[in-house]
C-alpha cells in the first residue's frame, strides 16, 4: 500500500476518533504522524532534471567477449539527496562485473557514473533509457523518471577463416577474379589454341602446333578468371532447425554463412544474402568491405523463425537470384527438399548445398536405448539417400558434423574447383 | 519547488479545518446512529465469545494446524514423462523414426504407419540403387521379383497397401482378446539390417 495513503488515512482516522469520541488521546497520537508528513512534503524531490550519455565499448564485439558500458548521468536541476539509478539490461546479456545500480546524492550539476561489463550471445543490443528513483529521507515521496541514453552494439556471428570457396556458375560477370569463365583470354589455366592475329603476344605462339602448318601461326589460349554472382541462402525455418541442450544448430548455419561469404567477398565475388525463415531479410549484392558488414549485420540479426508462406522451400523467390548464377544453400535440408532444389539446377542456377548434419548434432542429446539406436540408423538412412540424390541431380554437398570446424569440413569438400557440369534437363 | 510543498501543506491544513468543523457538527448524529449500535454489536460479539467453551477454540485450531501440516508434507507422486524428448512436436528425423518405432505396439493403425514409412525408404533406395523409378521397384516387389525376404516383402506390401481401419473393440472385446493383436509382430531390427545391407551392397 503506498505510504502517503497509509498514513493520510491513520491521521484522519485518528482525528475522526477524537473529534467523535471528545478525546484529546487520539488527537494527541496524531501530532508526529503528521509532523512527519509535513516533513517528507518539505523535502520531497522536485521534478528530475537529470541528462545521460552512454558509452560502448567496443561496439563490434563476438559471443562472450566483455564489453564495456559506461552511462555518464548529469543532474541539471535542484538537488537530489537521494536517489537510485538503474540501467537495465537489454534481453539476452550477461552480467560480469561493474555497477548497473547506483544509490547516491546528486548536487545541482555534479554528474555521476555507471560503468559496468557484460557479454552476451550473438545479436544486437539496443539500450534505451536509465531508470532513475528520487524519494525524501523518510522515504515518503518518490519521484521516478526514465533518462534517455539510447545506444547499441552488435554481437558478430563466430566467423571461420576459410581460404576459398570453389565455385563455378554458368555465367560470370566482366570483372577478373578467380571463377573460370569458360572464355579464352589471359588466365592460367590452358584453354585452347588459334590462328595468331596482328596483335598478339609472341611468347603466347605454340610453335608445336604452328610447325604442322607452315603458312600460319597458332597461340596458345588461357581460359579467363572472372568474379562471379553468388546468392547465399540460409535456412531460417524453424521446423528445419534443431535445439538441444547444448545449442542451436542455426548458429552454425550462421556461421557457416559468414565464412562463406567472407571468403566470396575476398575473392572480388558479387554476393547476396537471403534469409529465408519468419520472412525474407534480403541483403542486396555487392562487393567489397561494405557488402561484408551488411551480410554481417543481417546476420547478427537472423533468428529462426515460423511462417505459414515460407514453411516449404517451394517459395523461395528465384526472381531475387541472377539467372545461371551460383547459389549457395545453408540448411540442415529436409527430404520434402529434394524436388525444389532440383528444380533449382532445372533453372540453371549451380547449386551448392552446406548441410549441418542434424543426426550427428542431436544424437547424444537422447538417451540410449535400441528405439533410438535404430531411429539413428533409419535418420541416417533417409539423409544419405537424400544426399545421394541431390548428387545425382549435379547439386555438390558438404555433410557438416559440426563436431568437426567448419574450415576443415570445408577445405576437405568444397576447396577444389568442381568440373564445368551441364544444366540439369527433366 | 518550495511554494508548491507550501500549497500541499496548507491544502492538507485546510482539509483538516474543514473536517474537524464536519465533525464537531455531526457529533450527535453519528454517536446515534453510529456509535451507539457498533458498541452494542461489540457487546453481543463479546458475550457470545466468552459463552463458548476455550476448548473448542483449540479444537478448530488444532483441526487447521493439522490440515496445513497434512498438505504441506504430502508429496505428489509425478509420472515421469518415458522419453522427454519425444514429447515435443516431432520434426526431428530421429525423433520421428523414434516416435513411429516407440508407438507400433499401440495399435494396428500405428503398425501399418510403420510399415508405410519403411515401405517409402525401401522403394526410393531401391529405385536409387537399381537406377529405376520407384513405380518400377512397387511393381517389382509385387511381382515378387525383388530380392527381399518373404516377410519383409508382405510387411512392405502392407504398407504400400491403404490403411484397413476398423471400428475400435468395445471394452469387452478387448478383455476377451486378451490383448491379441490383427497383425503379427513388425521385424523392425531385421527390416534396419536389411536397408543398411542394401544400400551398402557392391
Amino acid at each position: 500500500m503506498n505510504r502517503v495513503l497509509l498514513l493520510g488515512l491513520l491521521i484522519y482516522s485518528l482525528l475522526l476518533l477524537g473529534l467523535l469520541t471528545v478525546n484529546g488521546g487520539p488527537i494527541v497520537l496524531l501530532v508526529p504522524l503528521l509532523l512527519y508528513v509535513m516533513a517528507g512534503i518539505y523535502f520531497a524531490p522536485g521534478r528530475l532534471q537529470l541528462e545521460a550519455s552512454r558509452e560502448i565499448e567496443p561496439e563490434r564485439a563476438y559471443p562472450g567477449d566483455p564489453v564495456r558500458v559506461k552511462v555518464t548521468i548529469t543532474n541539471r536541476g535542484s538537488a537530489v539527496e537521494d536517489l537510485l539509478l538503474e540501467d537495465p539490461l537489454p534481453p539476452g546479456l550477461e552480467w560480469i562485473n561493474g555497477d548497473y545500480r547506483l544509490l547516491c546524492s546528486l548536487a545541482s550539476g555534479q554528474s555521476v557514473e555507471l560503468e559496468y561489463s557484460v557479454r552476451g550471445d550473438r545479436g544486437l543490443y539496443r539500450f534505451e533509457n536509465t531508470r532513475a528513483v528520487a524519494q525524501d529521507f523518510f522515504s515518503i515521496f518518490r519521484r521516478e523518471a526514465s533518462i534517455p541514453s539510447p545506444a547499441q552494439f552488435l554481437v558478430l556471428p563466430y566467423t571461420p577463416l576459410i581460404k576459398k570457396v570453389a565455385i563455378r556458375p554458368r555465367e560470370t560477370r566482366v570483372y577478373s577474379g578467380t571463377i573460370p569463365a569458360r572464355e579464352g583470354g589471359t588466365g592460367v589455366d590452358f584453354f585452347g589454341v588459334r590462328a595468331y592475329a596482328p596483335g598478339d603476344s609472341v611468347r603466347h605462339i605454340n610453335w608445336r602446333v604452328s610447325a604442322r602448318y607452315p603458312e600460319r601461326l597458332f597461340i596458345n589460349e588461357y581460359e579467363q578468371e572472372r568474379v562471379g554472382d553468388v546468392g547465399i541462402v540460409l535456412d531460417a525455418r524453424r521446423r528445419s532447425n534443431i535445439e538441444t541442450p547444448a545449442g542451436s544448430l542455426f548458429e552454425h548455419q550462421v556461421a557457416a554463412a559468414a565464412a562463406i561469404s567472407q571468403a566470396l567477398l575476398r575473392d572480388g565475388n558479387r554476393v547476396s544474402l537471403l534469409i529465408y525463415g519468419q520472412f525474407l531479410d534480403r541483403t542486396y549484392p555487392g562487393y567489397g568491405k561494405i557488402q561484408r558488414e551488411r551480410i554481417l549485420q543481417a546476420l547478427t540479426r537472423a533468428r529462426p523463425g515460423d511462417s505459414l508462406v515460407f514453411d516449404r522451400l517451394e517459395n523461395l523467390p528465384t526472381r531475387l537470384l541472377p539467372i545461371r548464377s551460383q547459389i549457395i544453400l545453408i540448411s540442415p535440408l529436409l527430404n520434402e527438399d529434394l524436388p525444389v532444389l532440383i528444380q533449382l539446377r532445372v533453372r540453371g542456377y549451380q547449386l551448392m548445398v552446406v548441410s549441418p548434419d542434424p543426426i550427428a548434432f542431436s544424437e547424444s542429446a537422447y538417451p540410449q536405448s535400441q528405439t533410438i539406436s535404430l531411429a539413428v540408423r533409419l535418420a541416417r538412412m533417409e539423409r544419405s539417400l537424400l544426399f545421394a540424390n541431390l548428387q545425382h541431380a549435379g547439386v555438390r554437398v558438404l555433410n557438416w558434423d559440426v563436431s568437426i570446424p567448419f574450415e576443415q569440413a570445408m577445405h576437405q569438400v568444397l576447396a577444389r574447383t568442381p568440373p564445368p557440369i551441364r544444366s540439369l534437363r527433366v | 519547488m518550495r511554494a508548491l510543498n507550501a500549497r500541499i501543506i496548507l491544502t492538507g491544513l485546510a482539509a483538516l479545518l474543514l473536517l474537524t468543523v464536519l465533525a464537531y457538527l455531526l457529533r450527535d448524529l453519528v454517536r446515534t446512529y453510529l456509535l451507539i449500535p457498533t458498541l452494542y454489536v461489540l457487546w453481543a460479539v463479546r458475550v457470545i465469545y466468552y459463552f463458548i467453551p476455550g476448548s473448542v477454540y483449540w479444537l478448530i485450531l488444532l483441526i487447521i494446524l493439522i490440515n496445513l501440516a497434512n498438505r504441506s508434507l504430502s508429496r505428489r507422486l509425478l509420472r515421469p514423462p518415458r522419453v522427454p524428448l519425444l514429447d515435443r512436436e516431432n520434426r526431428n528425423p530421429i525423433e520421428t523414426w523414434a516416435h513411429l518405432i516407440q508407438n507400433r505396439s499401440q495399435g494396428d493403425y500405428y503398425r501399418w504407419k510403420l510399415a508405410n514409412q519403411f515401405a517409402s525408404l525401401a522403394l526410393q533406395l531401391i529405385a536409387h540403387r537399381e537406377q529405376i523409378t520407384p513405380e518400377e521397384v512397387r511393381d517389382r516387389l509385387l511381382d515378387g521379383t525383388l530380392p527381399v525376404p518373404e516377410d519383409l516383402r508382405t510387411w512392405l506390401i502392407t504398407g504400400l497397401e491403404r490403411p484397413e481401419l476398423q471400428e475400435a473393440p468395445g471394452l469387452v472385446d478387448r478383455l476377451l482378446q486378451n490383448g491379441s493383436r490383427s497383425q503379427p509382430e513388425l521385424p523392425v531390427v531385421r527390416m534396419v539390417e536389411f536397408l543398411e545391407n542394401y544400400r551398402e551392397a557392391p
